[in-house]
């Protein structure tokens, strides 16, 4: 793991249209964001910079799925992900919000 | 005059009763088949001549004749909700229950109201999909409509191409230029690329939206998608379905900066698909009127999830997402109908729940936005 901060954009890295929640809901998914980029950018970094800016829109689920989905699925504790993480949204900043309300409110799997 | 309303009359006792033959052709085969799965041989041919006596002839008629369905004169869900819900019923009934071929006569209706276009539209969509014609034929099909506007209305939203129909002539020099509809989409995955390009072009010359109101317009209208995607085929519905399956639609008034659009399912149900846990609580809470809750209260209730953070994934969000651009707009409409129930919401924060005699035999979301002021802004989550 990389000291230091790794920026990832949204509408750079991943899409300008985020989509739903799971992959097989459609393309695009918050599912899919968090498998093929946050997940591979917070293994390699200690901390992670994500610029949400630049897309046509956010569903709730698709953050809801990326960032609560760290902690329901893939077992990061909530307070460590809080502390790695920084959410850059000039165009909206309540999504920083919807962001760490996501993380507070997800629950891991039991088992 | 006289002799023209007999002889329709006649027709329709005919196909009455080409109708209960081959309600009893099914009834037998039912039963012969139970009887043979049971192995009592001797009792199925004792079935079988008894369903010969009541047939005598020419079974295979009922087969190749179309039943003739006439469109109200006003199609629409608000105006004429009975008479449309009846017709969608019909469909229903005839097509993916009894397997008959149907004919939809278009000749009086005078006009459509783009809701119950769309509800009508995915029943046709369905039938034809799901019940393949015999013989070449189509197991629906029907005439265009005599009066100009209701033809121009359905060519404008897309009924004949969304159908692989090819669209009469229509006149487009007598438009209104008032109400400009979008032209029917059919999704089966929740792609964001596809709903932006439905709401995009058209909706952004006529209701002057904030940057973050646009994003929070394609936010709202993905998990719409979504949602139907996700659940309201969870639980089967009563109809034969096609999974997935959500259809889009809407129109434009520049003149009055006013947009509707719309999403509806087949599914069961907003009511049918709700954790029975989360109503069991909301019961004892004593938030229903009546020991058993009605559709519209259970949709009104579905709407308010995220609120009372009960956190189900995926559910009561979207609609708030909806609720805000309604309450922040000059007068707008949140219109939800699922199963029996009806939930509006509007702009002046009123809510309004009730009851209809029929199901429309789905969920329709109607999203109604009228701005004309400066652009509208959402207030953000935190200022709510």
């Amino acid at each position: 793991m990389v000291e230091g901060i790794c920026r990832v954009s949204v509408a750079r890295d991943f899409s300008v249209t985020p989509g739903p929640r799971y992959i097989k809901q459609g393309p695009h998914s918050g599912e899919k964001f968090r498998n093929s980029i946050l997940l591979k950018s917070l293994k390699e970094c200690t901390r992670l910079e994500v610029d949400l800016d630049g897309t046509a829109g956010y569903g709730s689920s698709f953050i809801d799925e990326a960032f609560g989905g760290l902690v329901r699925e893939n077992g990061f504790n909530a307070t460590d992900l809080k502390r790695r993480l920084t959410i850059v949204s000039k165009e909206d900043p309540s999504l920083i919000h919807d962001v760490f309300a996501a993380i507070n409110e997800a629950l891991p799997k039991a088992g | 005059m006289a002799d023209q309303g007999n002889s329709r009359l006649q027709e329709l006792a005919r196909i009455e009763e080409l109708r209960k033959r081959r309600f009893r052709k099914e009834l037998i085969r039912r039963r012969t088949t139970r009887l043979k799965r049971l192995e009592r041989f001797a009792e199925v041919e004792e079935v079988k001549e008894r369903y010969r006596k009541v047939l005598s002839d020419n079974i295979s008629y009922v087969h190749n004749e179309y039943i003739p369905l006439e469109v109200p004169d006003v199609l629409s869900l608000r105006q004429n909700y009975d008479a449309t819900c009846n017709l969608l019923e019909s469909i229903r009934d005839l097509v993916l229950i009894r397997g008959l071929p149907v004919f939809l006569y278009f000749d009086n209706v005078k006009h459509i109201q783009p809701g119950a276009a769309l509800a009508l539209t995915s029943e046709v969509f369905r039938a034809r999909n799901l019940r393949p014609g015999r013989g070449h034929r189509f197991p629906l099909t029907g005439n265009f409509p005599q009066d100009e506007r209701a033809r121009r209305t359905l060519v404008e939203m897309g009924f004949f191409r969304l159908l692989h129909i090819e669209a009469p002539a229509v006149d487009w020099s007598a438009h209104d230029g008032e109400t400009f509809h979008l032209g029917f989409m059919t999704l089966t995955q929740a792609d964001p690329e596809l709903i932006r390009e439905f709401h995009h072009d058209l909706l952004e010359e006529v209701v002057l939206l904030e940057a973050g109101a646009r994003r929070k317009l394609q936010g709202a209208l993905i998990e719409a998608v979504s949602n139907t995607i996700e659940h309201a085929y969870s639980v089967p519905p009563p109809y034969a379905f096609m999974s997935r399956r959500s259809w889009l639609g809407g129109y434009v008034n520049p003149a009055k900066r006013e947009f509707l659009l719309m999403v509806l399912d087949h599914g069961a149900g907003i009511p049918a698909t709700l954790d029975a846990t989360l109503i069991e609580r909301f019961i004892r809470l004593s938030r229903f009127k009546a020991p058993t809750p009605q559709d519209c209260e259970l949709i009104q209730y579905a709407s308010e999830l995220r609120r009372t953070s009960t956190l189900q994934p995926g559910r009561g969000k979207g609609f708030e997402n909806m609720k805000s651009f309604v309450r922040a707009c000059d007068d707008g409409e949140l219109r939800v109908n699922s199963r029996c129930g009806q939930y509006i919401f509007k702009s002046d924060g009123s809510e309004v729940g009730s009851e209809l005699s029929k199901s429309l035999g789905g969920t329709m979301i109607q999203w109604r936005i009228r701005h004309s002021s400066a652009p509208l802004k959402l207030p953000s989550d935190l200022e709510r």
